[in-house]
């Protein structure tokens, strides 16, 4: 029954995303209201579908329809409550399923919010996200189908149909439980079980912005419009991605076993190439809105970030990143393809078509090389430097390499730690200059003359890392470099509290908080940039000063790295209550002959899997960390092989994430209104009084 | 091996006499030649291991170096990297014979100077391509911008919005038609 229902939702969910295609199209060119209205309901429509089919498919996890065969896949008898709900994304039928829920959620919540102030956007905008969901749909519904079921047909072979076959019957319930599956282990994990939902809202929520960006292009209305109405539906999606980013890094950390974060892996490159290029609309998109600049490039912007969502979508899930062939093998490959590329030629013509018009002329023209304008371009070009960096070495060149030299080759860390650090260090660099520059023109005297403090706070810096040992070159200069975007965040939150101070009297922590009432933009602005300037110092404390060792001891015995001591001290096994078999070795770890921390790294063993996970500790509430991996053991204990790492400042990479997210929170929030003296002041200048009766 | 080092040896416990020269170059052959018998012995920590496994990739799970991958083949893979190390090669030896026997794809970068460069060399290009367009668009921008300022007074923002959207007003309205 389950089954029947959840299919059901789901082929009427297609159909309703057709028709409001077909409505909103036709209601736009006739000026139909009532067919527009009928498009925007079915729209909402769509996600009640998708909600309901998406609870289907719950219930089944839950209550363990094995007879469903994704149910069988993911789950078995074993799974816990907990494991049974995320096992809704744990495979690629069920996440397709769920992607659709969170797009058609956005979509609905975009249409119902959006719909009274940007009506002549509005069927354009239901056109572009139901044309998208109808693709999505369509993929769950005719390839990748979660609902379909096992039976035994008449010659008793099984086949995976959703309806009974003829002449077919249902396999036995205990047959059934007692074969399947269960869910991945290295989906049994924190970070994985919220990481996915987290990537597929910031994926997913980038098809606003763009679906107001196509409409604008297809409406005419070229104005501000589109992009006052999806600043915050940018914002929120790149939260979600920016969220999803940290989570999946904390996962590889804790899960994977490698005693690092981030591996360059072309899966994570996926989910970073959209942040890269959506970080460059969110600064971009500034420039139109104060100075009616840059119109061609925003669009051009927010398709790259969608068109980067779909092919990061369609890379990851078709295969292509084993193998350009491997995708073709793969059922939902070449749809996907197709999509990605009928979806960027289509919205490259139609920049191109109203750029050959006019209608994308810019309103102001550059007048300084060191205005913020300029600056701001120049911060764009990095980030698209960077993305084209890193898409060049997740999939350009291991394609072409591929398909035209015949020769398979990886571009791994390697190549991504000599590309990529002059662009982050360029960016961080733009990063503290560019907040400094005024719109319009700046003279380098006044630039000059801004910068002064900061730069002074960052040479203090860089003295005191030469003082407590930090001999490196690279190193200081990375530091000093990434620190100084810090500065300028912090001192320019701290003059305009003292600003406030000296004028109003107010108390510095009511100035402050003043001060993140009023523009919460801009000073939302600054935490982010705080919160990446201690991401930056954490990536490279870690990366550059990391140490580790690997030795094999006997209890009692211990090994020394980085002026820590680790004693082994004894190895014990146990059986989880989910069946698996863990082994946990006990070490102490010291310093100067004090005792840190006792720590239990440990590998899992799963009875239907071969497959081990190894337990990394992290102990440390400070900046660094002791990260100990339990690599081998003999039989009764008295030899031990562990993989030990030393990784100073790299919880920093995690406060920094935190940070970075609470000012992307203060950014998004609305602003204050301004006190209504302040108003009527405004009104007396001569314009329109604003200030309410 | 182990006849050329005990000739050695017993060459140099005998001390017979013989030119500075000869002796002086027969002495170094047999070293040479006994490098590699005495390097059989070299202890090898899992350290040492480690960082030549970390410059390989897995040649079966995709982009996954070689020291952090728990499969029974990579472990295998490490315990060759192991012998080959006690058998005194380099580590560029070690990585050269995996390249040669499993591909360009064992490692980071290619080995091959084609595939090396066309993989190093394109991202800067594409750089510094992209940083010549955007900083030639911003200079024509900005002569633009000067000449219009030269030419004519700016009018204020009001006006030019009107005529612009007055322009466009007229444009949809011809469309319509």
């Amino acid at each position: 029954m389950l089954a029947e229902v959840g299919f059901v939702a789901v082929l009427l969910a297609f159909a309703a995303a057709l028709y409001a295609i077909v409505a909103s199209v036709l209601g736009a060119r006739r000026h139909h209201e009532a067919l527009v209205l009928s498009a925007r309901n079915a729209g909402i429509f769509v996600f009640v579908l998708v909600l309901v089919a998406s609870v289907a498919l719950l219930v089944a996890l839950m209550t363990e329809q094995y007879q469903i065969s994704y149910v069988w896949a993911v789950t078995d008898p074993a799974t816990p409550d907990f494991f049974r709900f995320t096992a809704l994304w744990g495979s690629q039928e069920g996440s397709l399923l769920f992607w659709n829920l969170i797009m058609s959620g956005f979509t609905a919540a975009a249409l119902v919010m959006n719909w009274r102030s940007q009506r002549r956007l509005m069927p354009y905008v239901i056109a572009y996200t139901m044309a998208t969901l109808a693709f999505f749909l369509g993929l769950v519904l005719f390839l990748e189908n979660p609902f379909t079921r096992y039976w035994i047909g008449p010659d008793n072979r099984v086949v995976e149909s959703v309806l009974m076959p003829a002449g077919a019957r249902a396999p036995q319930y205990a047959t059934l439980a007692q074969s399947a599956n269960g869910l991945n282990p290295l989906l049994r994990h924190f970070g994985m079980i919220i990481h996915p939902p987290m990537l597929y809202l910031g994926f997913t929520g980038f098809v606003i912005p763009f679906a107001f960006a196509m409409a604008a292009l297809a409406s005419g209305d070229l104005s501000t419009n589109w992009i006052k109405a999806t600043r915050r539906w940018s914002l929120i999606a790149w939260i979600f991605l920016s969220l999803g980013l940290i989570l999946g890094g904390r996962w590889a950390y804790d899960v994977l076993g490698w005693g690092g974060y981030w591996g360059w892996d072309p899966v994570e490159n996926a989910a970073l190439l959209p942040w890269l290029i959506g970080t460059a609309f969110l600064h971009s998109v500034m420039i139109q809105e104060k100075r009616g600049m840059l119109k061609v490039w925003n669009m051009l912007l927010v398709i790259l970030t969608f068109s980067a969502v779909i092919f990061g979508t369609f890379a990851t899930r078709s295969g292509l990143v084993e193998s350009v062939h491997s995708f073709a093998e793969s059922g939902i490959g070449f749809p996907m393809f197709a999509f990605w590329a009928l979806v960027t030629l289509i919205s490259v013509g139609l920049i191109l078509w109203r750029w050959n018009r006019g209608e994308l002329r810019d309103e102001h023209q550059f007048t300084s090389l060191l205005g913020r304008e300029s600056l701001f371009v120049l911060n764009n070009v990095i980030f698209v430097a960077l993305f084209f960096a890193i898409f060049w070495g997740s999939f350009g060149a291991p394609i072409i390499s591929e398909l035209f030299i015949g020769v398979n080759i990886t571009l791994g860390v390697e190549y991504f730690t000599q590309v990529t650090p002059p662009l982050f260090l360029a960016m961080y660099v733009l990063m503290g200059v560019a907040p400094l520059s005024a719109w319009g023109a700046t003279s380098l005297r006044r630039l000059g003359r801004s910068l002064a403090v900061p730069i002074a706070m960052t040479l203090i810096f860089a003295l005191a890392l030469l003082l407590l040992g930090v001999r490196s070159a690279g190193a200081l200069a990375g530091y000093a470099v990434v620190a100084f975007a810090g500065f300028v965040a912090l001192f320019e939150t701290y003059r305009g509290a003292k600003a406030r101070r000296n004028n109003l009297g107010e108390s510095w922590p009511a100035a402050a908080l003043a001060l993140f009432a009023r523009n919460r933009r801009r000073y939302g602005g600054y935490i982010v940039h705080l919160g990446i300037t201690v991401i930056g110092i954490g990536v490279i404390g870690s990366t550059l000063y990391q140490q580790e060792t690997q030795q094999t001891l006997a209890p009692g015995d211990t090994l020394q790295l980085a002026g820590y001591t680790m004693r082994y001290d004894d190895l014990v096994h146990a059986i989880a209550e989910d069946g698996r078999s863990m082994t946990i070795a006990n070490v102490t770890v010291s310093r100067d002959g004090n005792e840190v921390a006792r720590l239990r790294p440990r590998q899992d063993l799963y009875p239907d899997m071969p497959m081990t996970i190894a337990g990394a500790t992290s102990p440390f509430p400070g900046t660094d960390d002791f990260y100990v991996l339990l690599v081998g053991w003999n039989d009764s204990g008295s030899a031990v092989t562990f993989k030990v790492y030393y990784n100073p400042l790299i919880n920093l990479v995690w406060w920094g994430g935190l940070i970075l997210i609470i000012g992307t929170l203060v950014a998004a929030w609305k602003d204050e209104p301004a006190p209504v003296y302040a108003r009527q002041r405004v009104s007396s200048d001569g314009k329109a009084p604003v200030a309410a009766a | 091996m182990l006849a050329m080092a005990h000739l050695a040896r017993r060459f140099a416990s005998e001390r017979a006499p013989a030119p500075p020269l000869v002796a002086g170059l027969l002495l170094l052959a047999l070293l040479l030649a006994a490098i590699p018998a005495l390097a059989q012995n070299i202890p090898v920590t899992d350290d040492e291991v480690n960082a030549v496994a970390r410059r390989l990739y897995c040649p079966v799970c995709e982009n996954i170096p070689l020291d952090a991958c728990g499969t029974p083949a990579c472990i295998q893979w490490r315990a060759e990297i192991r012998a080959q190390l006690e058998a005194g090669r380099t580590p560029e030896q070690v990585i050269t014979d995996f390249v040669q026997r499993f591909g360009e794809r064992v490692v980071g970068t290619p080995q091959d100077p084609m595939l090396r460069a066309l993989s190093l060399v394109t991202p800067w290009l594409l750089a510094a391509v992209a940083l010549v367009v955007a900083g030639t668009t911003v200079y024509r921008w900005r002569r633009r911008g000067e000449a219009a300022q030269t030419a004519s007074p700016t009018p204020p923002a009001s006006h030019r919005d009107d005529a612009y959207y007055r322009e466009r007003l007229e444009a949809d309205l011809r469309a319509r038609r």
